[in-house]
């Protein structure tokens, strides 16, 4: 059965109603033949015809409202009687009308949602932030670790005088250990820094200990190659007090690589020879390219070089007007460009400085 | 340092495999870089003994050789000349390996068959060049494998010997390491010289003039002998250290070199006058002809050897040609001094020559251990070269060089470390090292150094020796305790982060570029002789003209990474860098202001697919950074002032950033004529701010304003007005009037072109007016914003259109 023939049903009863003096049989008639409930239920298929039928049943010239315009009509020992069918004929109706309305809406909306779609693996619309250089990550990095134990960042200039760069670093003019460093002079006084160990040096000169420093900055030597740069980034670390010893300078520097490359990397320290520390060292880590068991990148030995170390020598102390007896320090420095390669698999030392987007993005 | 494994051997007994004694000695601060196996990737290669030879009917240039392997007879064909019947030669079977790879198959050359191949020295991999095969020693023996025979069965460990430790820079020297680590007796090389001939005394005479420089001075001569080829062993001694076997003569003072570490020099005794040496100072301008055939001038303070008449050698560094000893050399003089550090480093560095002998003086030799090298070396040429050696030596000591006595704290030591070393544990480690310890009392010792350990002056130095050998590793990591000290933030680090990233928000990738440029960028850049950019910090060593001068500004790199970046396909890009530039303020240090610049081409945003194509970046993306970048500073009060005036800017499209009244930098398009110096097809734009004074300016805080309790009321106008009359001065003029309820001015339309006249644009406004005690009423408003029209029609000569 079609709702049309329902609403037609309707219409036929509304149109027998004005004949009827029973209208508490008439209700029955109603409520059993055309079977209101179960005829929506099962022949409702699209909301088209759910506005005729609330026409037709609730609205004004609708059933319910001619059947309860008759009520005054009707006997009045009746007129309750026929009241409460009605009501209940019209909760039944409204109910069951709800019900049916409610579904038909939801289908539709479901419908309706289920054909609007967009492609949901074509890429986002995302803002286009840039790109830090990998250098100032790592250099961040490793400054944030230190500034983690209590180091302070300095800072220095970068043409430095011989005095500050070499001399009062146990370097004086005729040094062999000068060889180590190959440098760019501006004058015979003036030279782009080899290293941030001025920065330690104009540090210490300014202030009394207890010092604790980390200087990162640009370093320039006179040297290109595969392997290395004309400039280049350094963090430096100093720690100056008194009782400082060896033993400090293992544990912080511990605490730097597991913090930098894992919990379980392991840090070997082996003789080395800088003229600015004594006793001096070179701090290997275990290769974390492969865990230790040799490869390429560790020359099959199983260790990584990463940076220089050692107690910082009496002679510096003198030239900054410390007391070699009263204080200790320990000092550390490290390539930030080799940190990068080994954290990153960077293979190719030249790509930091030509700033080809095809790797800047990459990082 | 290259060291030979075997040779090593000789000196000191010891089961370690090379592998571990190279673990050994980078634990004891001699790291081993390398370490290389001599016979690696040679295999099948025999002695082989050519029976007879004949030429290949069929091909000149080859001949076919009959080969005795000890156990058959091969049929090799072979293309090399230097060879005759009898000779051994390295016989490579079918099957061999060779160094670079190649395997050896049975052949047929023009018709006749080889079954292997006849090896040069190229071939075996023993030197990069040679010429026809490598004829062996007659006591090679036939069928021998050749890495035995050559004595290939040996690793070379490649040693990097520190600066400090020129002790070290021999095999007797490492094996004393070695000696010492592993706590076995060092075996020294004979050094007891047959004295035959007559007195040294008669035959040579030695004069110090300048004892600071030459503190000894030995020799011996050596009369009567036969230079030739050295023997096979010393020769695979030699190869095996990396240096090539040259005679018999020099070969002895470089084995000696090798083995003990001190430089000797030869000279053909008969071509010294006088028969005399004169130490002494060069005169300045002085010429000089060194072995390699190069004639040097001399400058004051190089020290010279000297004959009777004229320089012999440059001290320490290289000999002279006109005393050289060459094949028909009959008489020797062997030179063993004692040269100062510095003099030698001063003149080595001076005159450009960095020689075996040089790179040892400059780091201190031994002024007891050349002794014992000038006998070895007598020794061993008596006994390769034949000849009488003269009896006694000559020895010129006139200023002792002392090893100073060290006292040392056990405390001081222990203290350092971090280590609880007892005193007998220390002196242990000393005296195995060969140090005098003695005991001073009180905890404390004293301790004199060898004399071939210059590095041992100080306590710290002793204190590093102790740990050297006790092992960093055992030295225990702890933390220290320390006493907190508050410190300031770094202003200018956390403005430097703000900044980034502020700028990596929008689209800006970070670049870090060299500090130096190209002084030819300047000129690209079209800057006026008389520009503060062109005070420039010139390096005098510059590996590079490109890279030659240190850059004032950080514009020339970004837009040379715009090439770079163009050409390799990239269409859009937005670049930062902070840096220091240098300004030069004469002969001192520079200047070093921090900078922010930021360039950009190609679209705005990148685009997307969903969008179409994205526009491409203008004068106000590049405002618009510079803007929220002060923003971020919290740099209040910065304006745009057009700058007509900048070389390498677009005069119409540039201005520059005024803040507080002072220029605080520039933004715009890049000059055109700028972009195409760049080979750059493309419009460019770009921004360089001192940042460094931006910081000083930044600092503001935010401050609360209440929330207003009373709605705005808008009104829109739209202006008229001259191209060239600035948008700015509409708020100018309108903020001028004073009118305590106008809350905000915003500009939300511009346009120009039809029905708008030529030489006019349109630019609509939209004020906000608010009271912050009542609402206002329309009447009010009205009569303000007509006040507001009637200003900009006077004073701007501004048409309004009324909405």
């Amino acid at each position: 059965m079609g709702l049309q023939e329902f609403i037609d049903d309707i219409k036929r009863y509304k149109d027998r109603l004005d004949d009827s003096a029973n209208l508490d049989g008439f209700i029955a008639e109603v409520r059993e033949k055309l079977g209101a409930e179960k005829l929506i239920a099962e022949t409702a298929k699209t909301t088209d015809y759910l506005k005729a039928i609330e026409v037709e049943l609730f609205g004004k010239k609708g059933l319910i409202s001619l059947i309860r315009k008759g009520i005054p009509k009707a006997a009045p020992e009746m007129r309750k009687e026929v009241g409460r069918a009605l009501n209940e004929l019209a909760n039944i109706y409204e109910s069951a009308f709800r019900e049916v309305s409610d579904r038909l809406t939801a289908e539709e909306k479901r419908a309706r949602l289920s054909a609007e779609r967009v492609d949901v693996t074509m890429p986002g619309r995302r803002p286009r932030l840039g790109h830090a250089h990998p250098i100032a990550t790592i250099t961040d990095e490793v400054a944030a670790i230190f500034q983690g134990m209590g180091f302070a960042v300095a800072e220095g200039p970068e043409v430095e005088l011989d005095y500050y760069n070499f001399e009062t670093l146990n370097m004086p003019k005729d040094h062999p250990a000068r060889d180590m460093q190959d440098t760019f002079y501006v004058s015979d006084e003036v030279l782009l820094r080899t290293h941030t160990s001025p920065v330690q040096v104009r540090v210490m000169k300014n202030k009394k200990p207890p010092i604790q420093i980390i200087a990162p900055g640009k370093v320039y030597r006179c040297d290109a190659d595969v392997t290395h740069t004309p400039m280049f980034h350094q963090v430096e670390g100093l720690m100056v007090d008194k009782g400082i010893n060896f033993g400090h300078l293992k544990g912080v520097l511990d605490v730097f690589v597991t913090q930098m490359f894992g919990a379980g990397t392991a840090t070997r320290f082996r003789p080395s020879f800088f003229p600015f520390t004594e006793p001096s060292a070179e701090v290997d880590i275990q290769c974390v390219i492969c865990g230790g068991s040799g490869c390429r990148v560790c020359k099959t030995t199983g260790w990584l070089e990463i940076m220089g170390a050692g107690m910082v020598d009496p002679e510096v102390f003198k030239a900054v007007g410390y007391d070699p007896e009263e204080y200790s320090g320990f000092a550390f420095g490290m390539g930030i460009e080799r940190i990068a390669m080994l954290k990153y698999g960077i293979d190719d030392i030249r790509l930091y400085y030509e700033n080809d987007y095809r790797f800047l993005r990459q990082f | 340092m290259r060291i030979s494994y075997n040779w090593l051997k000789e000196y000191v007994e010891f089961s370690l495999t090379p592998q571990q004694v190279a673990d050994r000695l980078t634990l004891a601060g001699l790291e081993v870089e390398g370490l290389e196996y001599l016979g690696g990737g040679l295999s099948g290669v025999i002695v082989g003994r050519i029976a007879s030879m004949r030429p290949h009917p069929d091909a000149d240039k080859l001949t076919l050789c009959d080969v005795e392997t000890g156990s058959e007879v091969l049929p090799i064909v072979c293309g090399a000349k230097n060879m005759k019947p009898g000779d051994r030669v390295p016989l490579a079977l079918v099957g061999a390996k060779l160094p670079d790879g190649t395997k050896i198959k049975k052949a047929a050359l023009r018709g006749q068959t080889s079954l292997g191949m006849l090896c040069s020295e190229r071939e075996l991999g023993l030197a990069k060049e040679s010429n026809g095969l490598l004829i062996l020693p007659e006591e090679a023996q036939v069928g021998e494998d050749i890495v035995k025979a050559l004595g290939l069965d040996d690793w070379a460990l490649e040693v990097n010997v520190t600066a400090n430790r020129p002790d070290c820079l021999s095999h007797v020297g490492i094996a004393r390491e070695v000696a010492t680590l592993i706590r076995k007796p060092l075996r020294l090389p004979e050094t007891a010289v047959k004295e035959t001939g007559e007195a040294v005394r008669n035959l040579v005479a030695v004069e110090v003039e300048d004892a600071e420089l030459c503190p000894r001075y030995a020799g011996r001569v050596i009369k009567g002998i036969k230079v030739g080829p050295s023997p096979s062993w010393m020769r695979t001694r030699l190869q095996a250290a990396g240096v090539r076997s040259i005679n018999n003569v020099v070969d002895v003072t470089n084995y000696v070199l090798m083995e003990l570490g001190h430089p000797l020099h030869a000279f053909d005794y008969d071509l010294l006058e006088d028969r005399k040496i004169i130490v002494r100072s060069a005169a300045e301008g002085e010429a000089f002809t060194t072995l390699d055939g190069v004639e040097r001038r001399l400058s004051d303070g190089m020290l010279l050897i000297c004959d009777g008449a004229r320089p012999v050698a440059l001290a320490g560094v290289m000999g002279g040609q006109n005393s050289e000893v060459t094949d028909g050399t009959k008489d020797i003089f062997i030179e063993s001094a004692y040269f100062d550090p510095g003099s030698v480093r001063r003149t080595s560095k001076k005159v450009g020559l960095h020689t075996e002998a040089s790179h040892r003086f400059e780091r201190g030799a031994d002024p007891e251990g050349l002794i014992a090298a000038l006998d070895r070396a007598a020794y061993l040429i008596e006994e390769l070269a034949g000849g009488k050696v003269a009896t006694g030596r000559v020895d010129e000591y006139p200023n002792p060089v002392m090893m100073p006595v060290v006292e040392v704290r056990v405390d001081r030591i222990n203290g350092v470390l971090g280590a609880e070393l007892d005193k007998s544990e220390m002196a242990d480690i000393l005296e195995r090292l060969q140090m005098v310890v003695t005991d001073a009392g009180n905890g404390a010792f004293t301790v004199q150094a060898p004399t071939f350990r210059p590095d041992i002056t100080r306590e710290a130095d002793v204190v590093e020796e102790v740990a050297r050998i006790y092992g960093y590793g055992k030295i225990k990591s702890a933390l220290p305790q320390y006493a907190m000290t508050p410190r300031t933030p770094d202003r200018t680090r956390e403005a430097s982060r703000t900044v980034k990233e502020a700028l990596r928000s929008i689209g800006y990738n970070e670049a870090i570029n060299y500090s130096f440029i190209n002084p030819a960028d300047l000129d690209r850049f079209m800057l006026p002789e008389d520009d503060f950019r062109r005070r420039f910090i010139t390096l005098q060593n510059p590996l590079t003209a490109e890279q030659s001068v240190m850059r004032t500004t950080l514009l020339p790199s970004l837009m040379g990474n715009l090439a770079w970046n163009y050409s390799r396909g990239v269409r859009d890009l937005k670049l930062f860098e902070i840096s220091k530039v240098f300004i030069s303020e004469g002969p001192g240090l520079p200047d070093e202001p921090l900078r922010v610049a930021g360039i950009a081409y190609g679209a705005r945003d990148f685009g997307s697919v969903l969008d179409g194509k994205e526009k491409d970046v203008d004068y106000f993306d590049t405002k618009g950074a510079v803007e929220m970048l002060l923003d971020r500073l919290g740099v209040d009060g910065a304006s745009c002032k057009p700058a007509a005036d900048i070389p390498f800017m677009h005069p119409g499209k540039s201005a520059w950033l005024m803040v507080g009244g002072r220029d605080a930098g520039f933004l715009g398009q890049a000059h055109p004529d700028l972009v195409s110096a760049y080979d750059l097809p493309v419009d460019v734009y770009l921004f360089e701010l001192d940042l460094q004074s931006l910081i000083g300016l930044c600092g503001r805080e935010p401050k609360y304003a209440p929330l207003p309790k009373y709605p705005a009321v808008d009104r829109d106008v739209a202006l008229i007005l001259g191209e060239d009359v600035p948008s700015s001065s509409v708020v100018r003029t309108i903020e001028s009037l004073k009118l305590d309820i106008i809350e905000d001015i915003r500009l939300f339309d511009y346009y120009a072109g039809r029905p708008i006249p030529d030489g006019k644009k349109s630019l609509a406004y939209t004020i906000d007016y608010r009271a912050a005690n009542r609402t206002l009423t329309d009447e009010e408003v009205n009569a303000v914003h007509a006040i507001v029209v009637a200003a900009l029609r006077d004073k701007l000569g501004a048409e309004v259109r009324e909405q």
